[in-house]
């Protein structure tokens, strides 16, 4: 019984309580509720920080048992493995070295030169590599299944090649008939199946949010003991 | 006995409906480089959205308060940059008070933007802590909710750990009240939708009918057609086109940059992608021609 208050009764409760603090305090402000707000908002963010902390452990227990399970094992790949451990206890180093040098020896506060070159030269190629990838999955699905199989396709087709030709410019700047299209299938077509996607969704929203503050919908607190 | 399926003869049609995919790769690889050496410099035409994006910013006087959120990662670096700097560039040229804030990842970004802005930066006089600021405020819409109430409550330092009372910008807003009466326009770039929806709550439904604050975005070219609704509507005051959007703003500001590389890029790329779907389709379209005649046959 006790248990069932503490799992579940608990957490129903606070959550009541803060959802009807913040949603109070959108309608009146200044008062105590704000300040209430303003702490769990600062708490939040102290939360944030702490989960970069967290992530940076938790990858760290997850490399270390991979590569123990992989050295245990009799066909051994350890480059990726020890190569993403590598540049995490490297930046970790750099990180900490960097910031005692910059943040307390110069007192020149979060100047961390070598971690802002190992970021510009490692981190930010990758991810943008790994962005631009998704590139040719768009090109190649848009020649493949882009064709005139039925009259919906067609529908889909030609508006799709309407607005690709409205947004470039060497067509657009040559001349405005495509843009003006582009421009009135994005103002009249798409906008207003947007705008019913979003109200469908501004409701659905709401009426959950309703849910879980009678709460009705408990799926937050994970599966129901029986 | 099983009966051999009937093979069907290849035709230039079959060719031309399966062209290799690799070659429109290599194909808009190529046109990405050429344009990226040798520019193009094509006009660009200028959508109203652009132009009500510009005119938000414009017609805000001398001394106006600006407040930037910019929430992009190295993956969308080529479409933000440039919005970025060309927002910053007309701020400083219309003598704004400037407030950037971010999670810890464009911080790491900043110093490749204050690079390109230095010079405006020399220029306009601008000192750091009196006429622009960068705070560090992690966390999400409801930090965001109590930062335009009350910035002071939040976060008392600015992104290197300079304490706000050392900072005059920061004493200036503290003096004038809740922080929403120091915010005249929002710039928020970002490439997550849920972001969209919390700064059209927080920013425009919240202070607008109070202050009349205006609220602009920078999103990819393919969030665009949800945010279109809230522009539309008059929740935003106008929405910059991902890449496209900041060539037509730098071509409003009259300061080619970035988004212009972007645009001459965008118009080879989608000339042969587009090539390629005529081709295909056209080989498609024989081929099923074909196909029926010979089954009528």
């Amino acid at each position: 019984m006790a248990m069932r208050i503490i799992r579940r009764q608990l957490p129903i409760a606070i959550t009541f309580l803060t959802g009807m603090i913040f949603l109070s305090e959108w309608f009146v402000t200044g008062t105590v509720l704000t300040s209430f707000t303003t702490g769990l908002s600062n708490f939040v963010q102290s939360v944030h920080v702490f989960v970069f902390a967290f992530a940076a452990i938790n990858l760290t227990i997850v490399h270390v048992g991979r590569i123990r399970r992989q050295l245990r094992a009799e066909r051994r790949d350890l480059t990726e493995m020890l190569l993403s451990g590598y540049l995490l206890v490297l930046m970790y180093l750099v990180g900490l070295v960097g910031a005692y040098y910059g943040h307390v020896r110069m007192k020149i506060p979060s100047a961390v030169p070598e971690y802002l070159w190992w970021f510009n030269n490692w981190e930010l190629p990758c991810e943008a590599t790994a962005y631009a990838g998704t590139l040719f999955f768009v090109l190649a699905a848009m020649y493949r299944v882009f064709k005139i199989r039925s009259r919906e396709t067609a529908v889909l087709v030609i508006s799709g090649i309407i607005a690709m030709l409205g947004t470039t410019p060497l067509i657009a700047s040559s001349w405005q008939g495509f843009f003006q299209l582009g421009e009135w299938l994005d103002r009249t077509i798409v906008t207003a199946a947007n705008r019913a996607i979003m109200i469908g969704i501004g409701i659905g929203t709401i009426l959950m949010g309703i849910r879980t503050l009678l709460a009705m919908e408990t799926g937050y607190l994970g599966a129901k003991e029986e | 006995m099983v009966e051999k399926p009937e093979v069907e003869e290849k035709t230039i049609w079959h060719k031309l409906e399966d062209l290799p995919v690799s070659s429109l790769f290599l194909l808009v690889i190529l046109s990405m480089c050429l344009t990226t050496l040798y520019p193009l410099g094509l006009p660009v035409p200028i959508t109203k959205m652009s132009k009500d994006t510009f005119d938000a910013v414009n017609t805000l006087p001398q001394g106006s308060y600006i407040w930037i959120y910019n929430g992009y990662g190295s993956g969308t670096l080529a479409v933000h940059e440039p919005g970025l700097i060309v927002i910053l560039r007309h701020a400083i040229q219309k003598g704004f008070k400037i407030i950037l804030f971010s999670d810890s990842g464009p911080i790491m970004l900043f110093p490749r933007v204050l690079d390109a802005i230095k010079p405006d930066l020399e220029r306009a006089k601008y000192v750091y802590g009196k006429d622009w600021v960068y705070l560090y405020i992690p966390g999400g819409e409801p930090v965001w909710a109590t930062v335009f109430l009350d910035v002071w409550s939040v976060v008392m330092v600015e992104k290197d750990g300079i304490p706000f009372e050392k900072l005059p910008l920061m004493v200036e807003i503290k003096e004038r009240g809740s922080t929403y009466k120091s915010m005249h326009i929002v710039y928020c770039q970002t490439a997550g939708s849920d972001v969209v929806d919390a700064f059209v709550r927080q920013v425009n439904v919240r202070y607008q009918a109070v202050t009349g604050v205006r609220l602009i975005f920078q999103i990819l070219e393919l969030m665009v057609p949800p945010a279109r609704p809230y522009y539309e509507a008059g929740n935003t005051q106008g929405i910059m086109n991902g890449g496209l959007g900041a060539g037509e703003y730098e071509t409003l500001l009259g300061r080619p940059g970035g988004g212009l590389k972007v645009t001459d890029l965008l118009s080879l790329a989608q000339l042969i992608t587009i090539a390629y779907w005529a081709v295909g389709n056209v080989g498609f379209m024989m081929r099923r021609r074909i196909t029926e005649q010979k089954r009528r046959d």
